[in-house]
């Protein structure tokens, strides 16, 4: 019976999927193919596999330097990130006061703000504290992601049995303790979630870096992406081409962190 | 899982990049403070172009004028390198010399942010449609080495012999090949195209050139100036040579259709000759002008971006340099090669592909129009409300007569 | 219905006898979790609070982002942005566009979850292939369902349907149509990454519970019914939230796919905030726009939080 039913899954949703996968099926075809083919059927196979697409683009742009630029950026300011957003939902869920639920609010409001109008305070701030055109200038502006985090990691906390919390605080352990020793772990398939949504915001994000960098050695990959955009028209070879550089070390990188968003809460933990 | 495993990772790493982050902050923004007013050779230039294209003209320059060095920032047209510069100008600290073009040109011009730069020697180099273009009260702000047209694309092959300059002939034309069983003719109807917009440049042409500073005068409206040349163009609809659903085309649809030799006529520009000729190099091709009224054929197009020097630059005796090599034949023809546009400079003559026929020569005519780069102000919110009305003529849902009064009433709402 | 099973209600606080009062209990929470909460209110004053002022300050000013200074003007740039008569349709497609996502994704994520989370072969491949929709960027996505929606017979849609013998559909020329397709797009390229979310959220859910119901013998849909969607109501309140923000504020699918066409059909609020304004260099216009639109947004968010703390209430 359960057997039966996984089998019945597979059936359903794997074609179900190969509906959905069909915009990248294209998108990857055609960095495979060269411009007469694309143009002769954009959406058929290529006669043979052709990576001159991939060899041209690698000669052409400094694309190992770039991604070196973009992991550190994301490393860095997903770590920091994480940490600031779920440190404030263990304080929001362990503190009663008005002012905690005004921070709820407050962190409400960073969801509003329209981002296109505050780039040019953001500029003068960062130019103030020379950190434009640097990498620590972005990873600085990405650390407003940290409300994002906060957002998510305190709605998973509230589904969390209060008691898994409550258990060690008889011990009369730290609140910090607390938070390192039981609430991390608890949390972690939020964690590795966030982690994963906020790592594809900053390794796609374009308004940012086009803003604060200016020296071709500290751009981030999608910087080199839309090296390929011209004042008419785009080179949708090259264009394509760079995206599935960009997007293939987010698809190990999903892969791998998958793995430990399904791993569920440690079973026996509710007993403390 | 064991939940002693995560915190200990947790706070190892933490020390590591908390570490690393405070070393490489300080040491990163002391480098950036004292980089900038050292060097008096040193050019600051914000590129449109990519590195691919702007690099190598780079490397020309410094090799020519050894004693300069270029530091280059690159943002992609038009929307993010019009944001970047923005941020950059507001708060002070945009490069030397960036580009000026029909976007921006305005607030620079209004804020005072680029230098007058008519007194140069080279200024008499330009031609008088770019010198046109980005001067005001006989200051000119930027220098324009090219323009680009666009018009029809012909396939020769199913389109053999005299190409019709008047629209009824090329409305028969397209009427006959159709009956042939050819697909005669598309259109990406995504807003104005080139087609609407060298119509309107011929309306432009009867009023004298001066049509625009006429409507914003209150002397003509956009319904007289503009209702022949939308009631021309959607004779294509009437015709039966398209039909609503371009206006849900795009040019990279309509592109291999043309390719492949399933389409006898598109329209494109300039631009897009290496497109075509990348996707079929062997295609037998030419660029055609619009057919006009009365055999008056035209073509839609702009000046390109030029350059401008920044009031505040450091180094505007360096920056100068600059911006002489790039707009005489030196650069142009170093420039030109690298990036296959129409010069228009006076110094340079370029080789350009055969297919452009008489388009070259219109280009460095200046028999060209473009609306949006042609009003006098708002020129964003009125283009945007072009497109709209152009597309809602498409589909049907208005009139010929009712782009022009939609012009007239968004223009009256914005003044 | 009707077995009743016991919602997953906290258990009573825990008895341990030597604890401090009530008092010193409630007073160390608050500094500890002020100590906890500091580096967010950090991040939010210096990245939000304080770019959010300046903005509300050039919204009262003639600002055009370029020059260095600007000259107050009170409130005018707040009555010249209603004069702009795309705004009105505009706002239509926004609302229309934003209510059918977060209905449409919410009913559709939170069934591809619970089947994510069960086992079946190449379970991997397929929350993959869901997710990366929503990674991939708004340009290429453009040029792609350009090509899938193409009104030719060469198009992919009009392809299938042509074997069908159906005549070639105009999806982007017709104004219903192209609201449709830009809808499907945003339902196909957000539902991925909202079951992601759900399904983060499912295993906060201990198997204890699902254990205890199975014994008392409730069938799957009274397991959902009155255990997994009580327990998912936070995670939907979040996905929501995300949902209606993004909604509000959508701009690049929209205009990559259709520009805004045909006509004003799928323009969006703010695509009139960026011609009307950044575009134009008119920094104070559109910041007005901006606060206009902030405060809009907060009202709607505030109502959807009310709504959804009734239905939490209801559920569980």
């Amino acid at each position: 019976m359960k057997h039966l039913r996984s089998i019945l899954l597979s059936v359903v949703m794997l074609p179900l999927a190969g509906v959905v996968a069909i915009p990248f099926y294209y998108i990857l075809v055609n960095t495979l193919k060269t411009q007469p083919e694309i143009s002769a059927s954009p959406l058929g196979l290529p006669s043979g596999v052709d990576f001159s697409n991939y060899a041209e683009v690698f000669e052409a742009l400094p694309i190992w330097q770039s991604f070196l630029n973009t992991l550190y950026v994301g490393v860095v300011s997903i770590f920091l990130m994480l940490l600031v957003g779920s440190m404030a939902a263990y304080g929001m869920l362990i503190g009663q006061g008005l002012l905690t639920k005004l921070i709820g609010v407050i962190c409400l409001i960073a969801f509003l703000v329209p981002g296109q109008t505050t780039l040019i305070p953001l500029y003068r701030m960062l130019s103030g504290m020379y950190l434009v055109d640097t990498l620590e200038g972005l990873i600085f502006l990405y650390m407003g992601g940290a409300i994002f985090c906060y957002f998510l990691i305190i709605g998973y906390m509230r589904t969390i049995p209060t008691e898994m919390f409550e258990s060690a605080r008889i011990d009369g352990a730290s609140a910090f303790r607390i938070y390192r020793s039981i609430v991390l772990p608890l949390i972690r398939p939020i964690l590795v979630t966030v982690g994963v949504f906020q790592a594809m915001w900053v390794w796609n994000d374009f308004i940012t870096p086009n803003v604060f960098i200016n020296s071709p050695d500290k751009q981030t990959l999608v910087l080199q992406v839309y090296s390929a955009v011209g004042q008419f028209s785009t080179d949708w070879p090259a264009f394509m081409t760079l995206s599935v550089i960009v997007l293939a070390p987010l698809v190990v990188f999903f892969i791998a962190a998958q793995r430990h968003i399904v791993s569920g809460l440690v079973t026996g933990s509710v007993k403390g | 899982m064991s939940p002693s495993n995560a915190p200990r990772l947790t706070r190892r790493s933490l020390g590591r990049i908390a570490a690393a982050a405070a070393i490489a902050a300080p040491a990163a923004g002391s480098l950036a403070a004292c980089g900038r007013d050292a060097d008096p050779n040193a050019i600051t230039f914000l590129s449109w172009d990519n590195a691919e294209v702007m690099g190598p003209v780079i490397e020309q320059f410094e090799q020519e004028h050894s004693e300069y060095h270029v530091e280059v920032q690159y943002a992609p047209p038009v929307a993010g390198y019009i944001q970047k510069l923005q941020t950059q100008l507001g708060s002070n600290s945009a490069p030397d010399v960036f580009i000026i073009t029909a976007e921006n040109k305005k607030q620079l011009m209004d804020g005072a942010f680029v230098q007058d730069l008519s007194g140069e020697s080279w200024a008499s180099n330009l031609n008088e449609t770019a010198v046109e273009t980005y001067s005001r009260d006989g200051k000119l702000y930027g220098s324009a080495i090219s323009a680009w047209a666009g018009g029809l694309v012909v396939n020769l092959d199913l389109v053999p012999g005299e190409f019709p300059t008047d629209w009824d002939g090329f409305l028969s034309l397209c009427k006959q090949l159709k009956a042939d069983g050819t697909v005669p003719y598309l259109e990406a109807v995504g807003g104005m195209t080139d087609t609407v917009c060298a119509f309107v440049g011929m309306q432009n042409l009867a009023y004298g050139g001066t049509m625009d500073q006429q409507i914003w005068d209150g002397d003509l409206t956009f319904e007289e100036a503009w209702t022949p040349a939308v009631e021309a163009w959607y004779q294509l609809f009437g015709e039966g040579i398209l039909d609503s659903s371009a206006a849900g085309l795009t040019g990279d649809v309509v592109l291999p259709e043309f390719q492949q030799g399933r389409l006898a006529i598109m329209s494109t520009g300039s631009w897009g000759i290496s497109g075509i000729t990348g996707g079929a190099p062997d295609l037998n091709f030419e660029f055609k002008a619009v057919p006009g009224f009365d055999g008056q054929s035209f073509w839609s197009g702009a000046v390109s971006p030029g350059l401008a020097l920044n009031t505040k630059a450091k180094n505007p005796d360096a920056a100068k340099v600059f911006l002489e090599w790039m707009s005489t034949e030196p650069g142009v023809s170093f420039y030109q090669q690298a990036n296959q546009f129409i010069s228009t400079v006076k110094d340079y003559e370029p080789e350009l592909p055969a297919q452009l026929g008489d388009l070259v020569s219109a280009v460095q005519d200046g028999r060209y129009y473009l609306p949006a780069v042609s009003w006098v102000d708002n020129n964003d919110v009125l283009a945007g409300e072009a497109n709209a009305l152009i597309q809602q003529l498409a589909t049907g849902d208005i009139e010929p007569v009712d782009v022009g009064k939609g012009l007239d009433a968004k223009l009256a709402s914005l003044q | 219905m009707g077995t009743a099973i016991a919602p997953p209600r906290p258990a009573p606080p825990f008895q341990s006898p030597p604890r401090p009062t009530r008092l010193q209990r409630l007073r160390r929470r608050g500094i500890e979790s002020y100590l906890f909460t500091l580096p967010v209110i950090v991040v939010f004053v210096v990245l939000f609070a304080i770019p959010l002022a300046q903005s509300f300050y050039y919204s009262l000013t003639d600002f055009n982002g370029y020059s260095t200074e600007a000259n107050f003007v009170g409130f005018e740039n707040y009555t010249t942005i209603w004069q702009d008569s795309s705004m009105l349709s505009a706002l239509g497609f926004t609302l229309i566009f934003t209510i059918a996502t977060t209905l449409a994704i919410t009913a559709l994520a939170i069934p591809l979850a619970l089947v994510l989370n069960q086992k079946f072969f190449g379970r991997n491949l397929v929350r993959s292939v869901f997710f990366f929709p929503s990674v991939v960027s708004v340009a290429i996505l453009g040029l792609v369902w350009g090509f899938i929606f193409a009104p030719l017979g060469t198009g992919v849609i009009n392809s299938i349907i042509g074997w069908f013998g159906a005549q070639p559909v105009a999806w982007l020329a017709e104004p219903t149509l192209a609201r449709l397709s830009v809808i499907i797009v945003a339902v196909w390229g957000g539902t991925g990454w909202h079951a992601v979310l759900y399904l983060a959220y499912l295993q906060a859910i201990p198997s204890e519970f699902y254990e205890a119901a199975s014994i008392d013998g409730a069938t799957r849909w009274q397991q959902f019914r009155y255990m997994t969607l009580p327990l998912l109501t936070p995670a939907i309140t979040v996905s929501q939230l995300l949902l209606l923000t993004g909604g509000l504020k959508v701009y690049d699918l929209p205009y990559t796919l259709t520009g805004g066409g045909p006509g004003f059909a799928t323009r969006t609020l703010t695509q009139s905030i960026i011609e009307n304004g950044i575009a134009q260099g008119e920094v104070g216009k559109a910041s007005a726009l901006s606060v206009v639109f902030f405060i809009a947004v907060g009202l709607i968010i505030v109502a959807q939080l009310a709504l959804s703390r009734r239905l939490e209430a209801r559920f569980s």
